[in-house]
């Protein structure tokens, strides 16, 4: 028997999944593919089908009540729209801003390594944590109350590390050269940064905040430990009111006891849902041209 | 294209800039010692030398753009027309105005043809259209790439193919007027025919400018410039006028680099 060759081990086991992939395997994948988005468009069907009777533009404009079919989700609605623009000012301008003093900034780099670890850490944190925090920081300490503006702190804290760690891939994808070729025609660095760099990295930029905040937004768990889950039965007017979102109405109205209210919270998902494509497509889009601008 | 340099009719012989006992380090690592030389008035300085001998970081630091490598440093004494250009009274953004540099890769900006020309300027607050208009014309036409971009001014620069884009690097640098050009190996990433466009522009800009360029190429060097340097392992081995220097080398070195028989 000849003696165990790792290099012919490796060549037949390519052989091997050649093989596979150009019979079965290859299917295998395909199905499995299939299966799952064939689960989940039957997911989102049956939960239009049972939404059905409040899709209409009673329901997406109308205001919280006991009886389920005068239900509406407005202030949810509004709730959550209102949280998407107050955490993207929030965590966007502070996001970018760290990020670019950790990517350009003269810091030591031990510091910058340490930071970093950190980020990739807190954004590994569950987001009941930041819930609590928001709690304890925002609505207590600072005497906010439950509100918007606490709410929508907790949540661009929960977003912040996954900004700063999307903004600085996107800068770091700006070559060096860039800015190099902008200073020796006599810019400084920060018009360097502000005219190459950040315009390059933009479409990166924005995709990458997008994505991050319409994921914290669609987030039930902190804002219910925040004390979110009510009756609500009015939109917001201003940062300081009372207010709910789609996550937490949605849990709220599967959590009633009437079955009534089921397809109260099945037509909610389907407007999350909408929203969340929306966000999504359009920074797809984004991303899209941007990668035809950057190739140097 | 018009493969004649321009004739000069006063051939200046004043230096230029004037480096005297330069070391420079990157961290712990010197790169230069002791380097001394002086940059001729509107002629071109080739500077050769093999791989990692510091000629890059010869050429940054007379732009300072060494400045912005963290853990760079350096001694000794940079002078432009007399100057001290690490002097607390040099702004160095007019520094580099002055002194413009094309790189290694051609590095247009994102945007569209004209707004690269212009971006010198535009930092300036030099916005005025007419302005801006004539002078995008003039110096495209300089290193002769109006006839081929008149028509797209506005589409994106990095459509532009490898040695256009480096025509547009050098037109930009020209944009802002410098009277030193500073060139790191402006045609390696170059094929043959750009390359000599591109050192036909050397032969044409030299009447007004004065030019740096560091190449590894030693028929470029003595095809384009009027004095060479050759530096070795941060060190200034040899300086003379292009003509003496490949006929007839002092230093034993110099004459094994040149004829290729170089050990390192």
């Amino acid at each position: 028997m000849r003696p165990f060759s790792l290099f012919e081990f490796f060549e037949r086991m390519e052989r091997w999944v050649a093989q596979l992939g150009r019979g079965g395997l290859a299917l295998l994948v395909r199905l499995m593919t299939i299966t799952i988005i064939l689960l989940a468009l039957a997911w989102l069907g049956y939960l239009f089908w049972i939404g059905q009777a409040r899709l209409n533009t009673e329901f997406l404009f109308g205001f919280n009540s006991v009886v389920a079919r005068k239900a509406g989700v407005y202030p949810a609605l509004m709730g959550s729209l209102w949280l998407l623009l107050m955490v993207f000012l929030l965590s966007f301008p502070p996001g970018l801003a760290i990020a670019v003093h950790l990517e350009r900034g003269r810091t030591n780099r031990r510091i910058k390594h340490l930071i970093s670890l950190n980020l990739s850490n807190l954004a590994g944190i569950p987001s009941v944590v930041y819930g609590l925090a928001g709690l304890e920081i925002f609505a207590r300490q600072l005497n906010l109350g439950v509100c918007l503006m606490s709410a929508a702190l907790t949540l661009a804290l929960m977003a912040l590390p996954t900004v700063i760690i999307t903004c600085r891939e996107a800068i770091r994808r700006v070559p060096a050269e860039l800015e190099d070729g902008a200073v020796a025609l006599g810019a400084t660095p920060l018009q360097a940064l502000w005219f190459q760099t950040l315009p390059t990295a933009l479409p990166g930029i924005l995709s990458g905040v997008m994505l991050s905040i319409s994921r914290v937004v669609g987030e039930a768990a902190p804002l219910l430990v925040l004390g979110a889950v009510a009756f609500v039965p009015y939109a917001p007017s201003s940062v300081w009111d009372y207010f709910t979102l789609l996550p937490v109405q949605i849990f709220y109205w599967s959590n009633q006891s009437q079955p009534d209210f089921a397809p109260n919270a099945a037509a909610a998902v389907v407007i999350l849902l909408g929203i969340t494509l929306i966000f999504h497509l359009f920074a797809l889009w984004i991303r899209n041209r941007w990668k035809e601008r950057i190739h140097l | 294209m018009d493969p004649q340099p321009l004739e000069r009719t006063n051939p200046p012989l004043g230096e230029k800039i004037s480096v005297s006992e330069v070391n420079a380090w990157y961290g712990a690592q010197q790169v230069l010692f002791d380097l001394s030389m002086g940059i001729r008035t509107c002629a071109v300085t080739a500077i050769i030398g093999p791989s990692g001998c510091g000629k890059t970081t010869l050429l940054r630091l007379m732009n300072r753009l060494n400045d912005r490598v963290p853990g760079a440093r350096m001694t000794g004494l940079i002078r432009m027309d007399g100057r001290d250009i690490n002097g607390p009274d040099v702004h160095v953004a007019e520094l580099r105005k002055r002194v413009g540099m094309v790189f290694q890769k051609p590095n247009p900006f994102p945007g569209s043809i004209f707004d690269n020309v212009t971006f010198g300027l535009k930092i300036r607050g030099m916005v005025m259209r007419s302005f801006l208009n004539e002078r995008v014309e003039r110096t495209l036409r300089q290193v002769h790439l109006w006839d081929e971009v008149k028509d797209k001014l506005k589409s994106s620069a990095l459509n532009l193919s490898g040695g256009q884009q480096q025509r547009l690097c050098l037109a930009r640098a020209l944009a802002v007027e410098p009277t030193v050009l500073l060139m790191d190996e402006p045609a390696s990433s170059l094929d043959p025919i750009n390359t000599a466009r591109i050192e036909e522009l050397i032969l044409q800009l030299r009447a007004q400018h004065t030019i740096v360029i560091v190449t590894h190429n030693m028929q470029q060097a003595g095809r384009t410039s009027d004095v060479t340097a050759f530096l070795h392992k941060g060190r200034l081995i040899e300086l003379a006028d292009t003509a003496t220097f490949f006929t007839n080398p002092k230093s034993p070195s110099t004459q094994d680099y040149i004829t290729g028989r170089f050990r390192l």
